[in-house]
């Protein structure tokens, strides 16, 4: 089963630039020879949150993966030194393995995900509710915004750390699309009752970003 | 011999002292450096004995962070050396380092933790053969007063699900004055047998742990350890 690893970097706007060229010629080598596929690198828009967090996703093919990075390897140290280096630009980095849990994913829209502008949610799920969730976006909201132009790329369920799902959504119109959210029409895939209705009996809370593909060459 | 004292005796008699310290940015191998050669010595000589010296995985939770878990044998052992590192005329030398490791860090905590009966003492991990190489650290927020509740569904309905997976339950153990938080403790052979994970992922069984575990433990959140 494949994994995922979310990463959240905190780097100052003004060093971004710099990070990313170094994170091209040496993070992404070293990642890959550790065996992770970089899915994207991207910043979150400044009206909805922070502009010095980045977020990566990267893909691993399984948990003998996970052992290679943690062990002694030159792959392993190869990442170990980066990430030490990184410090001078890194001011904090968290991690996070994650399983993927959407059933109909579309491989196109995953396709260029790494150049397209993105809507991120980090959901905080009612207890044992995961997977219920799960079920209700990819057969409710997911096939409304679907006629938005926002594609469902990843509803992933962290492995260690209960209670959340993270959504990825793809967005067709980049900045454009922002207007969508916060409009009060009743979402055509529904019948009787709103979305967030329904989403009432299955979350808490939640908060949503907006993501910014970043100058990187994959 | 039955307990008379009205105490509860789950967490009686295995001590434990953990401190977490979160290295600056690019500053993990002098932290680790000076942690290993001059502060952990200095703990040992006090009677402390090291269970394990830890970096989290780069793959799950902060970078840079650090775990060091100790065992001790009698309360009077941690009295002394929070004397000893925080009196003013404690152990000089001892706060000397400890301030050098302060100015490599952004955080620090020390946790006095008790250990259930069940848990292992170093003594019965080296006999078991258990390395504490690569562990999954977990730390749960426990329905108020269902510590032994869930310590024993964890025992009973949870090993049976892993077992021959190459993951041991090394201990639980809860920090002192804290009555809603536990912690428990897994050695993994490596890493790669947590796919045994995978393999009952969406099983009948696991969704039955899971409404097990419901009655007993609120929230749960996982470190992958690596030992340095």
């Amino acid at each position: 089963m494949a994994l995922y690893m979310q990463e959240t970097l905190k780097v100052t706007p003004k060093l971004q630039a710099d990070y990313l060229r170094h994170a091209e010629a040496e993070y992404l080598p070293a990642a890959r020879a550790a065996g992770l596929r970089a899915m994207g690198f991207w910043r979150i828009a400044s009206f909805k949150g922070e502009p010095s967090e980045i977020i990566a996703l990267w893909e691993l093919d399984d948990w003998a993966a996970v052992s290679r990075m943690s062990g002694g390897d030159p792959a392993a140290e190869a990442l170990r030194r980066w990430h030490e280096k990184a410090g001078q630009w890194v001011l904090q980095r968290d991690a996070m393995v994650m399983r993927q849990r959407a059933h109909h994913l579309e491989p196109a829209d995953r396709k260029d995900m790494a150049t397209r502008f993105c809507f991120h949610e980090t959901m905080i799920i009612e207890r044992n509710k995961e997977r219920d969730y799960v079920l209700g976006i990819e057969t409710q909201l997911g096939k409304s915004y679907e006629l938005q132009g926002m594609h469902v790329v990843g509803e992933f369920q962290p492995a260690f750390r209960s209670g959340l799902i993270i959504n990825f959504w793809t967005v067709a119109h980049g900045f454009d699309s922002v207007g969508m959210m916060g409009r009060q029409e009743a979402e055509p895939f529904f019948t009787g009752g709103h979305w967030m209705e329904i989403a009432l009996a299955l979350r808490k809370h939640w908060r949503s970003v907006w993501l910014v593909p970043l100058p990187i060459r994959l | 011999m039955s307990n008379t004292s009205g105490k509860s005796d789950m967490f009686d008699g295995k001590l434990f002292f953990l401190q977490t310290y979160a290295a600056l940015p690019g500053k993990a191998g002098e932290f680790r450096c000076l942690f290993s050669r001059s502060f952990a010595p200095l703990l040992e000589k006090r009677g402390l004995r090291k269970a394990a010296f830890w970096e989290t995985s780069q793959v799950e939770g902060p970078s840079g962070e650090h775990l060091a878990l100790w065992e001790f044998s009698d309360p009077s052992e941690m009295i002394g050396l929070t004397r000893a590192l925080d009196a003013p005329d404690g152990d000089l030398e001892l706060q000397a380092v400890r301030d050098d490791l302060s100015l490599l860090v952004s955080r620090q905590e020390g946790w006095t933790y008790l250990g259930s009966g069940q848990s292992l003492a170093i003594a019965d991990m080296r006999r078991e053969g258990i390395t504490l190489k690569n562990c999954l650290w977990e730390q749960v927020d426990i329905v108020p007063n269902q510590y032994a509740l869930f310590e024993n569904a964890l025992r009973v309905d949870y090993l049976r699900l892993i077992r021959d997976s190459g993951i041991r339950l090394v201990g639980v153990y809860r920090p002192q004055l804290f009555s809603i938080k536990a912690t428990v403790l897994w050695d993994l052979e490596d890493f790669s047998c947590l796919s045994r994970l995978d393999e009952i992922d969406d099983t009948a069984a696991l969704r039955h742990w899971g409404n097990i575990a419901l009655t007993f433990r609120t929230a749960v959140s996982g470190r992958l350890l690596r030992a340095i």
